[in-house]
């Protein structure tokens, strides 16, 4: 009993009194509330409040040079979207838009094709060096695919012209094609294409002339340190590289990188266009799931979350917040595999078709999110784009027969097939709940059609499932866009059905009529005249039910009210497409 | 509980104050002891009632339940997913005591959540289990042999036990994922269970380092009882209490391990679910439909807390050298 | 002893040689690393795929991919990840970020969990041992993101919003009185009325402190002031010394308080150079307070000098802490202006391109740190209260505890003295083992809280079948987890002289 006692005074004065002193302590500052509060003589702290912007995104910024193979993501072209202009960008609603700050393009000739461009004289980059000759001559070595060694991500189009003649100091160039280009308005240098010329001649020890010579002998030898310099050096190590390594030519410039935090922008004093309306914009990197409450707790103004009903419940909630839902440029179809399952049978396809419940999937997946979202009724031209009513009724409205789920119907075709009880393997990639929900509704439907429809969901979908022919039908999505050189590839009947040839035809779908139409679209020069052949291409592929479009996805953006002129945008370009417009009222 | 199945020392010393007192055996009294704490039993209690509930309502391995839905069957929605579980009597003001259809709530589309909920509970437990049996027997079986045989044996068995304390859990339940692709709670517990044990073989080890000088283990070399008997019969015995203890406070934490694992994205693969992977759906549903984040988060704390708490009661029973001091 | 670690680092080297080469075939197996660029429609697919194997090396067998990271390592270079970034540089940025997290939580959760294991050990079956264990038991049973979530919506977002009107509702006060109560019957000892008395003085004590601070918004602009620097200094000069000393012999109380003396006048004689000052500065100024510490102790401490040294200098790095502290909260209200009255975040290790003095600095820095801190610290603190609950339970049932009472020593030499360096061995061990395991523990945390540090490195690394990351991140963790091992095998010998290295 002794110890207890004893070791209870002390405990009480140890633990007891730190309490007793505290309370004094606090009866003691409130007694005298300003002894803390005029002591306070620290200087104002100047933070990002009145002339910055906040914007998150989920992926941090990894490289100035957005063209190489690897590099050529989101991540880079968004925050470089307005300290590299081009000649064209992927302006409102991802539509091709010419950048006439930057200069002017226009066709000359339809035959041989010939573009003639001319560079604003006022551009210059924020070093101080006029954008001409040799910038566009290193846009061309690097795209062209004509100097080896370049890191490229893609020579289409580029691979077709002529060297562009130009020279030291020169401001006007010509593409001149071998063959009629479709995408020709949006094959220029465009945004985030043209890098600053002397700074790879500088770090390859070449002089403006000898640049110049050896693009025109695309002698690779002699550029090799450019090359190299070209492929790995604006690579950012979570930090940007020297600041004379990334010159401006927008409204602009990249001034600070915190690693694994965020990437400052500062406005850009040798911008010869109409100036930035917010002097600094900061783009902080926040995985998607943690990006709402950050602007619930303003820590960013502007948020790109993961769509979903929760999400966007909790976001319409908010005091002082904007919300908008808006399509994205990808799309959701069901792929059919025409090379080795029961849907090789064209009754089967179309019985298929009857009973997946497209109608169903958009409401109970889709609508909580996109309320005004409807199935999908054609595959290569997105909802938003101008032309989508042209090329729907092109199309004939091939859709309509599978709007409503016809189970009976689809039941008679498989009956009358032979082929009740079929097995139906639906791959797509796992872990993806909307995904695996879809499935699940097709499932229920397509089973009462007399199919028996299987869950194959893989996490290696694409790597093993596809290429070994595991799956009878593939959900998964595509990235459309408003290029028509980009798709035609997934619908063309492949030399070969097998990895090396299928390319984007995973199904390896096969249509002499499909053949020769894309083969045309891809050399029509007049924008007009494409949508016909579109509507064409479509009606033929709800025809042969090569694959069923089920719903574009949707995009989900929220920023603070005060903020102006934040216009979500489907491309690549993403919200970031005219932050120099952003501003805080 | 399988305390009756150990090997029994017979208690045959009398009291020192020399009152007659029945002889207990070592079962008898861990047992005793393991009944008085009350908080182990309440947490034993709500365990088994957990555990009841989850494989009795919807069945388990094909064997159906008694709830009349399952977690793969979608439906249209009702009242917009809103659980209809009503726990305010009338005359409280609220709609009484009942289920309703839905008690949980539904999920997207439309799947019962209540018996998503219960195959969450069953998988995370079955998990739970799974890691906590197989990280036992290899961590009891690694450490009691290099305990005992020392010499280039133990060094090479701690050798390979430092190998795997360094590798991290989550690559292993990245490769399970997906080499094992759907196979389920069975084969992501095993791998993890086999990837766990290095701790326990650890305390093992420590034990049977400590108990093989001991003299009765000294006597039983010594009329020549083979080192497998003396292993099983002699030593293990004497450290159930390390084992047991250290197995329950694995099998609580693989709970929670699951959880963290679902939350990467490297747990249990849909359709197929668990409770963390529901918590970790539905995360952002905290403010908007609560109800999808608490009852599976509810699932677990409870699962996780009662298991700690029978863990913390066991330790009591085996080793009561922490109990009460008085002085 | 040298023996010892030097065969102990030989076969650890070759342990963790084998553990590369199992992580690295591990990693590879573990997912598809062109997953992502198959499911690509565009039309350049097949030149990103290729410079992607080219650049990973994917038409090489695993093995030989291992041999030549192995090279480049031995070389040390940590090669590039599957963008082409070099990794030693962002395993350098994801280092720091880890250990500002990791060591701040570590200390707090050690600090905090060994004081309320003591206590609860003290007062083993009360109120407030059960209160800690249950507590205690919840925190082991929580998943993190849970408790993650929950502090950002309720520790930020809603707290932040109460400051624009720091007033608490009568309600809570009343409840808080009820706690503060409830913690002064808990941890007083004797009977029911005596236990009913501290229940009613902590209640109004309680109670009338938080009705004050609410009163006068003392939130939305903190500070204590000099008189309340004072007065907790010095009940903290009292505290300290009981615990060194005792109260018997007057020196080793007149010391601390001298300490208390000095450093209420030093913080009004340093208040310019306080106004900007630098971590080295600080530094400065508390090896100066150790300094004139000893010498108060040796001075004035008589009989009893080494404890009171001990005490002066607890007390003068406690009161140096003290007005630390209070320039913070000073410099809390311009801070707050200047991030939009929004001081706790939710997100990331600093606000970008924040500019200021040290104090509104390092509150940035506090205000990014406290979350995740939070929830690693409510996981660890658990743990630590256990051990250490467990651990000075079995010491105080020894029989040289007994001796020592038994010969009339005071409890608090007793407990101070003999029970609390013994109970303190295996939590040292636990120690080396969280500290090596928290930094790749930290991996959720990190994620929710959008820390770029060594956990998210792993996590894409992992999710990316991208080995460089990966293994960048392994070299760190594995050789911490198996120094630390090291460290405690070799700790618990020196700690506990039974025990002998062989």
């Amino acid at each position: 009993m002794f110890h207890a006692r004893t070791s209870g005074k002390f405990l009480a004065i140890v633990a007891g009194g730190a309490l007793l002193l505290s309370a004094c302590a606090g009866n003691d500052s409130a007694s005298n509330p300003t002894a803390s509060g005029s002591a306070s003589a620290s200087a104002p702290a100047s933070a990002p409040a009145a002339q910055t912007i906040t914007y998150s995104y989920e992926q941090e910024f990894h490289s100035y040079n957005n063209n190489t193979a690897a590099e050529n993501a989101t991540r880079n072209a968004g925050p470089l979207q307005r300290v590299l202009t081009g000649f064209w960008f992927f302006g409102d609603k991802g539509a091709i838009t010419p950048d006439k700050d930057f200069g002017t393009y226009e066709k000359t000739s339809d035959d041989p094709l010939t573009v003639e461009y001319t560079i604003s004289d006022k551009a210059v980059w924020s070093d101080g060096v006029p954008i001409d000759c040799d910038d566009v001559l290193l846009w061309w070595a690097s795209n062209s695919g004509k100097v080896k060694g370049f890191s490229s991500s893609g020579t289409t189009g580029v691979e077709d012209t002529k060297l562009p003649e130009c020279d030291k100091g020169g401001k006007k160039f010509s593409l001149i094609y071998d063959k009629p280009f479709a995408d020709w308005i949006a094959n220029g240098p465009g945004a985030t294409a043209m890098l600053p010329a002397q700074v790879v001649e500088k770090q390859a020890g070449l002089s403006e002339d000898d640049f110049i010579a050896a693009v025109k002998a695309t002698d690779a030898k002699k550029l090799e340190k450019a090359i190299k310099f070209y492929n790995d050096g604006w690579i950012s190590e979570g930090t940007l590289p020297a600041a004379d390594l990334i010159p401006s030519s927008g409204p602009y410039k990249l001034s600070k990188m915190d690693a694994g935090q965020s990437l400052t922008f500062v406005a850009n004093d040798k911008w010869w266009g109409a100036p930035a309306a917010t002097p600094t914009i900061v783009e902080r990197v926040i995985a998607l799931d943690e990006q709402s409450q950050a602007l619930q707790n303003r820590e960013v103004q502007i948020v790109q979350p993961q769509p979903g009903p929760d999400v966007l419940k909790q976001l319409q909630g908010l005091e002082g917040v904007k919300t908008e839902i808006s399509d994205a440029y990808t799309y959701e179809h069901l792929d059919f595999n025409f090379d080795s399952s029961p849907f090789k049978d064209k009754a089967l396809r179309e019985a298929f078709a009857k009973c997946v419940p497209r109608q169903l999937i958009v409401d109970n997946l889709i609508k909580p999110v996109a309320p005004e979202s409807k199935p999908l009724e054609i595959r290569n031209v997105a909802p938003f784009q101008s032309n989508y009513a042209a090329v729907i009724a092109a199309s004939g409205g091939g859709a309509a027969a599978y709007a409503q789920p016809d189970v009976e119907g689809a039941k008679a075709l498989v009956e009358k097939a032979g082929k009740t009880g079929t097995e139906i393997k639906i791959g797509y990639q796992t872990p993806n709940p909307r995904r695996t929900a879809a499935v699940q509704l097709i499932i229920d439907s397509c089973n009462k059609a007399g199919f028996k429809v299987v869950d194959k969901g893989s996490e290696d979908f694409f790597g093993t499932v596809m290429p070994a022919n595991g799956y009878d039908v593939a959900l998964f999505a595509w990235s459309g866009s408003s290029l028509v050189s980009g798709w035609g590839s997934t619908y063309t009947t492949p030399v070969k059905c097998d990895g090396e040839n299928k390319g984007n035809n995973n199904g390896c779908y096969a249509n002499k009529e499909v053949d020769a139409l894309v083969k045309k679209l891809n050399s029509t020069v007049d924008l007009a005249a494409q949508d016909p052949i579109i509507g064409q291409i479509e009606k033929i592929l709800w025809d042969d039910l090569a694959t069923i479009p089920l719903f574009q996805h949707p995009g989900l953006y929220a920023w603070d009210e005060a903020l102006q002129n934040i216009v979500p945008n489907p491309a690549q370009s993403t919200i970031t497409w005219n932050m120099d417009k952003w501003s805080l009222t | 509980m399988t305390l009756n199945a150990q090997a029994s020392v017979p208690d045959t010393a009398s009291d020192s104050q020399g009152m007659a007192i029945v002889a207990r055996t070592q079962g008898q009294m861990v047992r005793r002891r393991f009944f008085r704490h009350r908080a182990a039993l309440a947490g034993m209690i709500l365990f088994g009632f957990v555990i009841i509930l989850a494989f009795s309502s919807i069945g388990f391995a094909g064997i159906p339940g008694w709830w009349g839905k399952n977690y793969l069957d979608t439906g249209a929605l009702t009242n917009q997913g809103r659980p209809t579980l009503s726990l305010i009597p009338e005359f409280l003001g609220g709609t009484g005591l009942h289920l309703g259809e839905h008690p949980f709530g539904q999920d997207d589309i439309g799947i019962d959540y209540f018996a998503l909920t219960m195959r969450g509970a069953q998988q995370s437990i079955t998990i739970a289990f799974v890691v906590g049996i197989v990280a036992t027997f290899f961590g009891t079986i690694v450490g009691a042999v290099a305990g005992y045989f020392r010499g280039r044996l133990e060094a090479v068995l701690m050798r390979l036990t430092d190998v795997m304390i360094t590798i991290p859990v989550l690559i292993i339940a990245a490769v399970v994922g997906r080499m094992m692709g759907d196979s389920g709670a069975l084969v992501l517990g095993l791998f993890l269970g086999l990837v766990t044990w290095p701790t326990l073989s650890r305390l093992v080890r420590g034990e049977f380092l400590s108990l093989r000088e001991k003299e009765f283990v000294e006597a039983a070399r010594a009329i020549g009882t083979p080192p497998r008997r003396i292993i099983f019969r002699h030593i293990l015995p004497n450290t159930i209490g390390v084992i047991i203890v250290s197995a329950t406070l694995g099998i609580a934490s693989a709970v929670l391990l699951e959880s963290a694992l679902s939350f990467l994205g490297l747990g249990i693969k849909p359709p197929d679910t668990s409770l963390g992977q529901l918590i970790s759906e539905y995360r952002s549903a905290m403010v908007v439909r609560p109800w999808l984040f608490w009852w599976p988060g509810m699932f677990i704390i409870v699962i996780a807390l009662s298991i700690n708490f029978i863990g913390d009661g066991l330790r009591d029973a085996f080793d009561p050298r922490q109990t009460r001091v008085r002085a | 002893m040298i023996v010892f670690i030097a065969r102990r680092l030989v076969i650890s080297f070759f342990v963790l040689l084998a553990a590369t080469f199992i992580i690295f075939v591990l990693t590879a197996l573990s997912g598809d690393p062109l997953e992502d660029l198959r499911q690509d429609n565009s039309p350049n697919k097949d030149l990103k795929i290729a410079d992607r194997v080219d650049r990973m090396q994917l038409d090489v067998p695993i093995p030989i991919r291992y041999l030549g990271w192995l090279g480049r390592l031995v070389r040390g270079e940590l090669g590039v990840n599957r963008d082409g970034q070099d990794v030693a540089p962002l395993l350098g940025h994801a280092l720091s970020a880890t250990l500002q997290l990791v060591l701040v939580a570590t200390v707090m959760a050690i600090i905090v969990g060994i004081v309320i294991g003591i206590v609860s050990s003290l007062r083993q079956y009360s109120g407030f041992d059960y209160s800690v264990t249950f507590a205690a038991f919840i925190c082991f049973s929580l998943p993190i993101f849970w408790i993650a979530v929950m502090l950002k919506q309720y520790m930020a977002i809603e707290f932040n919003n109460w400051l624009k009107d720091p007033g608490i509702p009568p309600t809570v006060i009343g409840v808080l009185a009820l706690l503060g109560g409830l913690i002064f019957g808990a941890l007083t000892a004797g009977d029911r009325r005596r236990r009913l008395i501290a229940f009613a003085v902590g209640a109004a004590i309680t109670g009338a402190l938080f009705t004050l601070l609410s009163v006068t918004h003392w939130f939305a602009d903190p500070g204590f002031g000099l008189p309340l620097i004072v007065a907790i200094s010095a009940a903290a000069a009292v505290g300290f010394t009981v615990l060194s000393a005792g109260l018997r012999q007057r020196g080793p109380l007149y010391a601390a308080l001298g300490a208390t003396l000095v450093g209420a006048l030093a913080s009004q004689v340093l208040g310019p150079l306080l106004a900007n000052p630098t971590w080295l500065e600080i530094l400065g100024f508390a090896l100066v307070t150790v300094a004139i510490c000893v010498g108060l102790g040796y001075g004035l401490g008589g009989i009893q000098r080494r404890q009171a040294i001990t005490a002066s200098v607890l007390t003068g790095l406690f009161t140096g802490a003290l007005i630390f502290v209070d320039r913070m909260l000073q410099a809390f209200n311009s801070y707050s202006q200047a991030v939009r009255g929004r001081p706790i975040s939710t997100i990331g290790a600093r606000t970008p391109n924040f500019v200021g003095d040290f104090w509104q600095t390092n509150l940035d820095s506090a205000g990014h740190l406290l979350l995740p801190s939070m929830a690693l610290i409510l996981v660890s603190l658990a743990t630590y209260t256990r051990y250490s609950r467990a651990s000075m339970l079995e010491v105080m049932n020894q029989d040289y505890v007994r001796t020592a009472r038994a010969k009339g020593l005071p409890e608090r030499s007793v407990v101070v003295k003999h029970a609390f360096r013994n109970g303190l061995i295996p939590v040292t061990t636990l120690m080396a083992f969280d500290f090596a395991g928290v930094i790749g523990g930290a991996v959720v945390t990190e994620n929710v809280f959008g820390w770029q540090g060594m956990g998210n490195l792993f996590i894409k690394g992992l999710k990316e079948v991208d080995p460089a990351p990966v293994m960048a991140f392994f070299i760190v963790t594995g050789t911490a987890i198996v120094v630390f091992n090291m460290i405690a095998d070799i700790l618990y010998a020196y700690l506990d002289p039974r025990i002998r290295l062989s």
